[in-house]
């Protein structure tokens, strides 16, 4: 089989590598999570996809913020398809990651502090809040489900996972970046 | 009580089935795949003749696949248990007569999808997610994320269970103080860690030119008379889902 390059190199080699891995992690979480007696409230998905936005470039961040939850979807039967809690994932994710990505990369690097991180990061989970809760409300109204008590539950269900996003990912970030210089050459140990 | 921890290898699941679709190419099993799944949230389920397509649907699917009977039984036990809650928002819905209806509708539909979705996962190894996932109208951005993704987990796995495993032993907690010392020190304890490892697999990725790779070279367009056969039942299954649900 004769090995052509492909048209135009959309996602560099180092971006695929952190989408694979980070979107790994989002599909890993939350069977760890349930595994250990549930931890749904803390929203483990989220975790690593937002991460990713602040370290890869819009596209791909975004992209593979929609994809997990479909994954997910399809492969542990959680989030569910029907209602579609997957795709209003999907489409919170991705929103979500694409304006994290688009801000931050835009951002200067002497900028690129704690707080600009958490504000970055607080304001855009308010955006996927809204459009999350938006979509619960206007699809229970369509399959005649008490609209204000559904979209009023996951309104509610998400804040212990937000308070979490908000202290862990800048820190995270931070560390990651400080890291990346000093990675070449040096290994970490291994494991636990 | 000592930490739980799945230890079955989760991701033996891909490819497991031993069913007839495996004869089919692999872009074929995707399409048909996607059309039950497509029938299974389109054909009404407030009609005997709706949830009779979507039960048969979702059976002859499973059949075609034939994935381990141990993990479909699991699967329908954890739809149900996930779906179940449902019918608590029963007394909630305003002023219907069908009320059970729209919550029992959630529920088949809910748990034929997780089959529907289980069985496809089962018909196809990672090989043929890749051939099939390039063969499909999907961009190749997307093909790229979705196998890298596929591939990582395989390998995160064992060291997520392994990471999670050693914190919750060496902080001795249990319930809820376990869940935190995991919220905790999971993100800081593992997350560099890992995006470490993404650096390697990005250095070993550039090195053997596999960002560069045209995945339509892998594709083969090819079809026999089998996938013929199989993408007409699909399409005879959609067909008839949006008929009943045009009709209604």
């Amino acid at each position: 089989m004769a090995i052509r390059s492909a048209p135009s190199e959309a996602i560099g080699p180092r971006d695929l590598a952190l989408c694979g891995v980070l979107g790994a992690m989002g599909l890993l979480l939350p069977l760890v999570g349930h595994a250990l007696r549930s931890w749904p409230l803390l929203m483990p998905m989220h975790l690593p996809l937002m991460t990713l936005a602040f370290l890869a470039r819009p596209i791909p961040a975004a992209s593979t913020a929609a994809v997990v939850p479909l994954m997910s979807g399809l492969l542990t039967g959680m989030p569910p398809f029907y209602p579609p809690v997957a795709v209003f994932m999907c489409i919170e994710l991705a929103t979500m990651a694409l304006l994290i990505s688009m801000i931050y990369i835009h951002l200067p690097a002497r900028r690129r502090t704690p707080i600009a991180r958490t504000l970055i990061l607080a304001s855009v989970m308010a955006i996927g809040r809204l459009v999350y809760v938006g979509l619960v409300y206007g699809f229970s109204l369509l399959i005649h489900l008490p609209a204000g008590l559904t979209a009023g539950l996951s309104f509610l269900s998400g804040w212990p996972g937000m308070v979490l996003m908000i202290v862990s990912i800048p820190a995270v970030v931070g560390i990651i970046e400080r890291a990346r210089g000093n990675w070449r050459g040096i290994e970490p140990d291994d494991g636990p | 009580m000592g930490p739980k921890l799945p230890h079955a290898p989760l991701y033996g699941m891909v490819g497991s089935g031993k069913g007839l679709a495996r004869l089919l190419a692999p872009q074929v099993r995707i399409y048909v795949a996607a059309m039950a799944f497509a029938c299974c949230l389109l054909s009404p389920s407030d009609t005997l003749a709706g949830m009779a397509l979507i039960l048969a649907v979702a059976t002859l699917w499973t059949f075609a696949c034939l994935p381990p009977v141990g993990l479909v039984t699991a699967w329908a036990v954890i739809g149900l248990i996930a779906f179940g809650p449902y019918l608590l928002l029963t007394p909630f819905i305003p002023d219907r007569a069908d009320r059970v209806t729209v919550t029992a509708s959630i529920i088949l539909r809910g748990t034929t999808c997780t089959i529907v979705g289980l069985s496809t996962i089962s018909c196809l190894d990672m090989m043929e997610w890749l051939r099939g996932l390039a063969s499909t109208c999907l961009p190749q951005l997307a093909v790229r994320i979705i196998t890298q993704v596929m591939q990582q987990s395989c390998r995160l796995w064992e060291q997520t269970r392994r990471v999670a495993l050693a914190i919750v032993v060496r902080t001795g907690t249990a319930g809820w103080s376990k869940t935190w010392s995991l919220a905790k020190n999971l993100p800081v304890a593992w997350f560099p860690r890992v995006v470490w490892s993404a650096e390697r697999v990005a250095a070993v990725m550039e090195v053997r030119g596999l960002c560069v790779l045209d995945l339509k070279t892998l594709t083969d367009g090819r079809l026999g008379l089998l996938d013929l056969i199989g993408i007409a039942a699909g399409l005879a299954a959609l067909g008839t889902a949006v008929l009943l649900h045009v009709i209604r």
